[in-house]
């Protein structure tokens, strides 16, 4: 935390996972979100809203906290309510193995 | 020029993004009926990535339903854009491991080096140019494994030597083309194809680098198929022409050059002129004027209008292949494949001439 006071329990945040665009993926900017194809999955996937933008940060391994201060950032939104917002995206990402995880 | 309903609409959406042109998008959304036409034509055309782009960035006027049924279009094209590359990487890793040179044409290639955005061109299917060796292995290959071809090869050896491309359908169920040319009829069999692997330029897609032909090759391949395109002419194919037309004055000279060497030039003069018409687009000054001024051959002046779509016949495009092949034996081989046919069960008179004729052109010439 900026105030070096430790995270609150189950705070997404805290997680100290890092995510990355896996290699093995198709991808088209639309005009309204970016369409992802993992070359072993079977429909492609069209993240919208701040797909792209998401999609753009995930170019090189990253935490969380990081991506939701990059996106809040962006978007001048709060970081905490990003990251709520971003943990499930990046599951169900990962779930379509369009991003990985990295030690 | 006779347009079937939409089609005047579709043209403005196909010129959008281009410099300097004159087309303009209607001042007010379309009514529904129109709407639909337009929804019909632009996805006939594949013009579905500029239509979306247009209607966003408000080039096209729209309704929120069609800028909603706009965008749906596009993802829809856009889903079998990406199924397609990724069929496109499969094929190029198979050419890889034959260690079979190849270019990737069309659609992918020119979608990722040309455009601004790769979405603005679209593609339904996959264009592939390797060696005629390779064509035949692969060909092969793919036939053995179950793949159908959409029409029977004339003679055997002709792919190799005379085809202009092989359309299979793979076991996937995806259509790819392999090429041996660049163009069907006399234009193609002109071509010095071995010449089309000298040059390359490479594109990105996922973590792999592919070969296309060079920007000058991919321009005079918009050219050929714009103007010789079996079925008329399509806007994507017409701005392809506008969007790779040389700018730069080395490359203009280099185009023309290679114009020249492949006795394409009737072609490109017809395919920029084509562009300028249907897209209200104007092609650069200095590149018309060296146009102009590049020699046009007599014989091409003939083949190009057995091109066109009312007249066209594969025979008359075939005879006059013959002039276009060089080299005796290659002219009565290639003659010899158009009337001797592999299911043919008896022998028509004029294979046996042809057969007569090949047998001459073996015989090693007669001292004098």
């Amino acid at each position: 935390m900026a105030d070096g006071s430790l995270p609150p329990p189950g705070d997404p945040l805290a997680d100290g996972t890092r995510w990355v665009r896996s290699a093995q993926v198709l991808e088209r900017l639309l005009p309204h979100g970016i369409l992802l194809l993992a070359l072993d999955g079977d429909e492609p996937i069209l993240v919208t809203g701040p797909g792209p933008d998401l999609w753009h940060v995930l170019d090189e391994p990253r935490t969380l906290a990081e991506l939701a201060g990059l996106l809040g950032a962006r978007y001048d939104a709060d970081a905490d309510v990003v990251a709520r917002d971003l943990a499930p995206v990046l599951e169900r990402l990962e779930a379509s193995r369009l991003v990985t995880t990295v030690a | 020029m006779t347009q079937p309903p939409g089609f005047a609409h579709a043209r403005v959406i196909a010129a959008w993004g281009l410099p300097g042109v004159q087309l303009r998008a209607p001042g007010d959304p379309l009514e529904p009926g129109e709407w639909r036409v337009l929804e019909r034509v632009v996805a006939d055309q594949r013009l579905e990535g500029l239509l979306g782009a247009a209607v966003v960035d408000g080039g096209w006027p729209a309704t929120d339903e069609q800028a909603e049924a706009a965008l749906d279009l596009t993802h829809r094209a856009a889903t079998l854009w990406l199924l397609l590359e990724r069929e496109l990487l499969a094929v190029t890793a198979e050419l890889e491991q034959l260690g079979a040179p190849f270019r990737v044409l069309k659609g992918p290639a020119v979608a990722h080096l040309d455009y601004p955005d790769p979405s603005w061109r679209g593609f339904g299917d996959l264009d592939v140019l390797v060696p005629g060796r390779a064509l035949e292995h692969l060909r092969d290959r793919w036939l053995a494994a179950g793949a159908v071809r959409a029409y029977p090869e004339p003679r055997s050896g002709f792919d190799r030597r005379f085809t202009k491309s092989v359309s299979l359908r793979r076991t996937t169920g995806w259509d790819v083309d392999l090429h041996r040319s660049l163009a069907p009829g006399p234009f193609g069999l002109a071509l010095p194809v071995d010449e089309l692997f000298d040059t390359a330029e490479h594109f990105e897609l996922c973590d792999r680098t592919l070969p296309a032909l060079d920007r000058v090759g991919r321009f005079l391949h918009a050219c050929f198929h714009a103007s010789l395109g079996q079925a008329g002419w399509r806007l994507p194919a017409v701005r392809d022409v506008a969007q790779l037309a040389p700018r730069d004055p080395l490359e203009q000279v280099e185009t023309l050059r290679r114009a020249q060497r492949w006795d394409a030039v009737a072609v490109v003069a017809a395919a920029v002129s084509l562009a300028e018409e249907v897209l209200g687009w104007s092609a650069p000054t200095t590149f018309v004027a060296r146009l102009r001024a590049a020699p046009i051959s007599a014989r091409t002046r003939r083949w190009l209008p057995l091109y066109r779509s009312t007249t066209r016949t594969s025979a008359a495009l075939s005879l006059a292949g013959v002039e276009a092949v060089s080299g005796l034996r290659d002219k009565l081989a290639y003659a010899g494949s158009l009337v001797l046919r592999n299911d043919d069960g008896g022998v028509a008179p004029a294979a046996r001439r042809a057969r007569r004729a090949l047998a001459l052109a073996r015989r090693p010439p007669r001292a004098t």
